[in-house]
């Protein structure tokens, strides 16, 4: 136990010098950031010249700052971990790192313990930026950490597993993707009742209307365990999914 | 120095993938403290042997014991007492040799202490922060096998550990290999450089096909496939060839009593030489 920590420690630490040395991976962390200033800028507050009474326009700033927020930690848990993941488990098959690590007797679980743990870290700091450019209450940044790192895990571990099966960097591409759109898609539900049904179920659909909920005020209620159902079902699924996946991807590397 | 006790033994091990069977009744040992050369061509199954050997494969039949235990009982607590330096062994490249060296350090439950005198023993103190991207070959190579080496293991696997590297970096990597042997680290060497086996290894074994063809010291190996032949070169006659027999003992001594020789050889075959004989093949 005490040779895996000291193993992932190192691993870890290494990870996060190499995550600021590598200029791709060092761009997608601060994109969400850049998307979340843009997107303050562009929607920015309700005007009074929309013709808004004073609830009206108080009402119409809650749900921006609320679209806000849920677009951030879906562009922060989507952009950082299929990047920090996926590229960066992909990266290490392609050069051989990852095989000169597990040659000196190092465990494809100690690595991917190491991996989450950082991207778990990245994810973290990202989001918390977008909170504050997103004009996030600050009584709100525990609540929307939590979500956070809990949005984050079924990402993390489907991402581990599509790390381990991509066996480059062009593969890693095609995968992350998917995981991509499919992070992204609850920040669309403002769209149509369609999507917004269908961002209801995905893994970060759940978590994002649990940040509604707690933006209103009413994350304590009979209204949160639907998503709060649908995040841990998600959970289950990625855990379910790196069980099954990882002896075999990891036997192969 | 060498003592009798096998760190290692493979007896009758076969590796089939499919229906090609790639390991023939592979049968040696290697004693602790010694230089064993595993020699081949590429393709023969040098690095699928070290693959067996630290459990990447699994045999299909036979029995392989490491430290006296057979491998299946293995535990990675026996892997630390293990240096491994693979034909694709990589460092990270944006971080400097020395950090890619801490790493190693940390990653093995070793302090950072002995670093400086492990670059010194390659000639890489001034190159520490380096990044690996901007490293020459030799650079990396002998950075990696520091890398294999940073746990100061009791056993070490190197494969093809020259390949592709020019002379002087060579040289160093068999500078290297000399000081392990003489710090008693029992060394596995894959190689078809032949002089390199010649010049590192105590005991070597051939492989082609998979299959062992020869065994033996590098001296004992040549001396088995000694021609029966021997040149004198003389001063008046040019140069003589002669079969090892009565009568070119006669014609010998009559040269050397008239003073007419300027040297005299014995013809045996180097190792590349027996190689060939063996195999028939090019390395």
């Amino acid at each position: 136990m005490n040779a895996t920590l000291r193993r992932v420690r190192a691993l870890a630490s290494k990870d996060l010098v190499d995550l600021f040395k590598n200029p791709t991976m060092f761009v997608v962390l601060l994109m969400p950031i850049g998307f979340m200033l843009l997107f303050r800028l562009v929607l920015g507050d309700a005007s009074p010249s929309a013709g808004l009474t004073g609830s009206e326009l108080d009402t119409a700033n809650h749900e921006i700052a609320k679209y806000l927020l849920g677009s951030g930690l879906c562009m922060a848990v989507g952009m950082a971990v299929s990047m920090v993941l996926i590229y960066g488990i992909a990266e290490e098959k392609e050069k051989h790192t990852l095989r000169t690590l597990m040659l000196a007797n190092v465990s494809a679980g100690e690595v991917a313990i190491s991996k989450g743990v950082v991207a778990l870290a990245s994810v973290v700091c990202v989001s918390t930026a977008c909170f504050f450019i997103a004009g996030g209450a600050p009584a709100l940044l525990p609540a929307y950490l939590v979500l956070t790192v809990l949005g984050s895990v079924p990402i993390i571990l489907v991402s581990l597993v599509l790390g381990l099966a991509s066996r480059d960097q062009m593969t890693a591409g095609f995968y992350s993707v998917p995981v991509l759109l499919v992070a992204l898609v609850p920040s669309f539900s403002v769209v149509n009742k369609t999507i917004q049904t269908v961002a209801a179920v995905t893994p970060l659909g759940g978590v994002y209307n649990l940040l509604g909920l707690a933006a209103d005020g009413t994350l304590f209620t009979p209204e949160a365990l639907m998503p709060l159902a649908i995040t841990l079902a998600w959970i289950v699924v990625g855990s379910a999914a790196f069980a099954a996946l990882y002896r075999r991807l990891a036997r192969d590397n | 120095m060498t003592t009798h006790s096998p760190v290692l033994s493979m007896e009758g091990v076969c590796l089939s993938f499919g229906a090609k069977r790639v390991l023939d009744g592979l049968t040696f040992s290697v004693n602790r403290g010694e230089c064993f050369g595993f020699l081949g061509p590429s393709g023969a199954g040098k690095t699928t042997t070290i693959k067996l050997l630290t459990r990447q494969l699994t045999a299909s039949t036979g029995r392989i014991t490491l430290f006296g235990r057979p491998i299946e009982h293995t535990s990675g607590a026996d892997y630390e007492r293990v240096g491994i330096l693979s034909d694709t062994s990589a460092l990270y490249e944006r971080l400097t040799i020395e950090e890619n060296l801490y790493l190693y350090a940390r990653v093995r439950g070793r302090g950072e202490r002995g670093i400086t005198t492990l670059l010194e023993r390659v000639g890489l103190e001034h190159d520490r922060k380096t990044l690996i991207k901007n490293c020459s070959k030799g650079m990396r190579q002998r950075a990696a096998l520091l890398a294999a080496l940073i746990h100061s293991p009791e056993l070490v696997f190197l494969d093809e550990p020259t390949s592709g590297l020019d002379p002087a970096a060579r040289a160093e990597v068999h500078k290297m290999l000399g000081e392990l042997k003489r710090l008693g680290t029992t060394v596995f060497l894959t190689t078809h450089d032949m002089a390199e086996a010649e010049a590192c290894c105590d005991r070597l074994a051939i492989l082609n096909a998979g299959r062992i063809i020869a065994a033996g010291t590098p001296a004992s190996l040549t001396m088995e496939h000694a021609r029966n032949r021997m040149v004198v070169t003389t001063r008046t006659r040019g140069v003589l060839e002669f079969t090892k027999d009565t009568a070119a003992a006669q014609a010998v001594y009559d040269l050397l009593a008239a003073n007419d020789v300027a040297s005299i050889h014995s013809d045996e075959p180097n190792l590349e030489e027996v190689f060939l004989e063996l195999t028939g093949r090019e390395l």
